[in-house]
């Protein structure tokens, strides 16, 4: 196989979990500045049940590729479901 | 300041209402809605604090402590500085701690690097080759090798110096940033553009070279 080209019958490669995760999610994304910006409206929405995910999949997208506002978005929403 | 209208429709609670009442009073009434906002920021801090314990359980006792306040103090300063920002978009405590969140976990990651470099590329790759399962080790290799030659020849110099350190090495991004004299929001951009680079490569409908 070179450079994992599609395979025989047309299809993108799968990426293994490794390699996900070093090449982060491929959809469009909100740059940090603006995933801080919003974070906190996202967490409110989490906190309420609401589907956060699907209602902004920007901010989905930078959270799945950049662990530091990963790490601090779990600590604001784990913070507000404890208050 | 925060306007009827918010992101998401909603109409400003009267805690929040109340918040910004308190802090754009010139009087007592600032002073004590500052002093409440602290003590509020503190107990976000800690939080944080406590929740990553183990990333901190090297930190002497009093250290915590001064890093939880500093935490907060800087939060605070933040916030008075970027009131203006505020739309309403949530609680006005939630954004208001979310700065702490963000000024404690940027402390506990760089005090966590404070004295160890930046590794090697080698180092990312033999890191990245032990996450390989069993299974499909064939294919496992050959995606690696894929990888490792994307990142030689796809990539610019400070673009392959991002993704290894960050993606490969897991150095975290505000510490690489202070590292590199530049902010968080550049490095991740930089990232983003990397990845989509070695994407395009993998998936071997680019034949580009960097600029």
């Amino acid at each position: 196989m070179e450079s994992g080209t599609v395979n025989d019958r047309g299809e993108p490669p799968r990426w293994p979990e490794a390699l996900e995760r070093v090449l982060g999610p491929d959809e469009p994304q909100v740059s940090c500045e603006e995933c801080f910006a919003g974070i906190d409206g996202y967490v409110e929405l989490e906190a309420a049940g609401v589907d956060a995910a699907a209602a902004e999949p920007r901010m989905k997208a930078h959270l799945d590729g950049c662990p530091a506002c990963k790490e601090e978005h779990d600590d604001l929403l784990a913070f507000l479901m404890s208050q | 300041m925060a306007s009827a209208g918010t992101k998401y429709g909603m109409a400003l609670d009267p805690d929040s209402q109340a918040w910004l009442a308190r802090l754009d009073d010139g009087g007592p009434n600032r002073q004590a809605a500052l002093e409440e906002l602290h003590a509020l920021l503190l107990r976000a801090a800690l939080f944080v604090l406590r929740r990553r314990r183990a990333q901190v359980a090297a930190f002497p006792r009093e250290e915590l402590d001064d890093l939880a306040v500093e935490a907060a103090d800087e939060a605070l300063m933040a916030i008075i500085t970027r009131l203006d920002e505020y739309r309403g978009d949530s609680r006005f405590t939630t954004w208001a701690w979310k700065f702490a969140f963000f000024e404690a976990s940027e402390a506990i990651r760089r005090r966590n690097w404070m004295s160890r470099e930046i590794p090697s590329e080698d180092a990312g790759w033999s890191a990245f080759a032990r996450e390989a399962s069993p299974e499909g080790a064939l294919e496992q290799r050959e995606l690696l090798a894929a990888l490792r030659a994307g990142v030689e020849h796809a990539l610019t110099p400070r673009q392959r110096a991002v993704f290894v350190a960050l993606a490969l090495n897991d150095v975290p991004v505000d510490v690489l940033a202070e590292r590199m004299h530049t902010t968080r929001g550049a490095l991740y951009k930089m990232l983003h553009e990397a990845r989509s680079r070695l994407r395009a490569h993998l998936a071997g409908s680019t034949h580009s070279s960097p600029n």
